[in-house]
């Protein structure tokens, strides 16, 4: 019995060795049956069994981490890669990598309508560029008959002032032949016929001359540049003196604040002011011109001032347009185009222009310069 | 050489030549003028091509060539080019009749060698004294190269 005992006591330490020895190379899936001896080698062997046990749990618990993590690796690696396919299992053990995912895959879905938005964003930024070069298309395209139609304009100018005129000289001309080689066989009555088919003559070549130096105005490149124009409307006065035969009227040139301007075209404004003022006074006892300038709400105005005929306010709406006048060619010589001219020239001096008149009292002319 | 050409007009409007002639008729230079009626037949003229073949370069003593800009088949421009750059007659004056001071070719007339550019003025009494004037200059003030 005790050698009967003893060898089976040999075979199961060998088993425990053996069973600690898969242990110690991590395999943790074998037990040991216990025998039903209750001895000291059975609590070796309970204990082993235990540790085992625990050891293959834990193992397991780890391998699961590992491949949790691996898992979270490739989507974190696919996520770098701007793939937000994949979202990430979540498992049941509701722990600390959980955690990670549910706060990934909520950040994904973040992203991933982000990028959604940010594509529609795209895609409305391409459709606007089309729009863009579209509209661009349409303005040059615009512009190109623009072009066609100043130059058309220009031969039109041209053809108004070569053709227009050549008519008008003959008309001109063989009037004055007629009334001057066959005087004696002209009554007076006839005699002044022959006079007003000239005069219409000249006045239509005078017509023509305005409406083409007006369409230059809108054409011509402004030269600015400082100018004293006091100076510049004594200047324009001499003009008007020279283009008169007689004047009676007072003219008072004030000093006037300094403007940076287009000298030539400022004198046209000037001359036009200057010689209306005289036209329109010519018929008073005592005619006087006043141009001066004033300081208004931190502007220059100059200002051009008779005490002529002046005009009805009521008709202040067609002043400054082209061919209108506010007084009959019976009364006051005038093609209505000197007006339209000076507001033309103002304007393009980003200027403003404007009247104030009574009849039978005079009337002033005033305007601001931008530039000035 | 008979009846030398002191004038050449060239003018396609027979209405502004008979209004030039008429000027011209009364301070009596119209005696040696030729009309020709576009630019064709002022350079058959003046070389003596075309109708005109045979007769050699007429305008040598030609003191002042008139000349209208704007004309059917050959215009001014050609003319003056053509009469400038040859050196048989690129000494007679040529003075350039316009209707227009608007005229885009002012600059481009004298570039070719005009000597002198005239708008022609709507009223006669103004017509009529510049065209006589500039008769009288050339033909009697200016000394022409012998």
């Amino acid at each position: 019995m005790p050698e009967n005992i003893e060898a089976n006591r040999d075979e199961r330490i060998d088993k425990i060795y053996s069973l600690l020895i898969k242990y110690t190379t991590s395999d943790f899936s074998v037990r040991e049956t216990v025998s039903d001896k209750g001895d000291e080698l059975d609590a070796i062997i309970i204990g082993l069994n235990t540790l085992g046990e625990e050891l293959q749990a834990s193992g397991k618990i780890v391998k699961d981490f590992e491949k949790r993590i691996k898992v979270l690796m490739e989507t974190l690696l696919q996520y770098t890669l701007m793939d937000f396919s994949n979202t990430i299992e979540i498992s049941e053990a509701g722990d600390e990598l959980d955690a990670i995912a549910v706060g990934l895959n909520t950040l994904v879905e973040e992203l991933k309508s982000a990028k959604e938005s940010e594509l529609l964003h795209v895609y409305n930024l391409e459709k606007k560029a089309e729009e863009i070069v579209k509209l661009n298309a349409a303005l040059e395209a615009n512009i190109m008959q623009l072009e066609i139609a100043n130059k058309e304009l220009e031969a039109f100018t041209y053809s108004v002032s070569h053709d227009l005129r050549a008519p008008l000289r003959a008309i001109h001309g063989y009037t004055k032949i007629i009334s001057d080689d066959y005087e004696n066989k002209l009554d007076e009555e006839g005699k002044n016929m022959m006079n007003a088919v000239m005069r219409n003559a000249k006045k239509m070549g005078v017509l023509i001359d305005d409406l083409l130096s007006f369409s230059k105005i809108g054409k011509k490149e402004l030269r600015l540049l400082e100018v004293d124009m006091t100076k510049l409307a004594e200047f324009a006065l001499q003009e008007v003196k020279n283009s008169l035969s007689d004047l009676k009227a007072k003219i008072t040139i004030l000093p006037l604040q300094k403007a940076t301007v287009d000298h030539n075209l400022m004198t046209l404004v000037f001359v036009n002011l200057i010689s209306n003022a005289v036209k329109y006074s010519s018929i008073k006892d005592k005619p006087e011109v006043e141009i001066g300038s004033i300081e208004k709400d931190s502007r220059t105005v100059y200002y051009v001032k008779d005490n002529g005929v002046g005009f009805d306010m009521n008709y202040y709406g067609k002043l400054f347009g082209v061919f209108q006048r506010l007084h009959s060619s019976e009364d006051f010589e005038g093609t209505g185009v000197g007006l339209a001219l000076v507001k033309r020239i103002i304007t393009r001096h980003n200027g403003k222009i404007w009247a104030e008149a009574k009849l039978k009292e005079g009337a002033t002319f005033y305007f601001t310069l931008n530039n000035s | 050489m008979q009846n030398a050409v002191d004038i050449i007009l060239v003018e396609d409007n027979i209405d502004d030549a008979a209004l030039v002639m008429h000027a011209l008729k009364k301070t009596n230079m119209v005696n040696n003028l030729i009309h020709l009626k576009d630019g064709v037949e002022a350079l058959d003229f003046i070389f003596g091509t075309g109708s005109y073949e045979g007769q050699g370069v007429q305008a040598k003593n030609t003191k002042v060539i008139l000349l209208d800009l704007k004309m059917p088949r050959v215009n001014g421009l050609e003319v003056l080019e053509k009469v400038k750059s040859d050196p048989r007659t690129k000494t007679i004056p040529i003075v350039v009749l316009t209707s227009s001071a608007e005229d885009p070719d002012i600059e481009k007339c004298y570039e070719l060698g005009a000597n002198s550019y005239i708008v022609k003025p709507v009223e006669f009494d103004n017509f009529s004294k510049a065209v006589s004037s500039l008769g009288l200059y050339w033909l009697l003030l200016n000394n022409h190269p012998k």
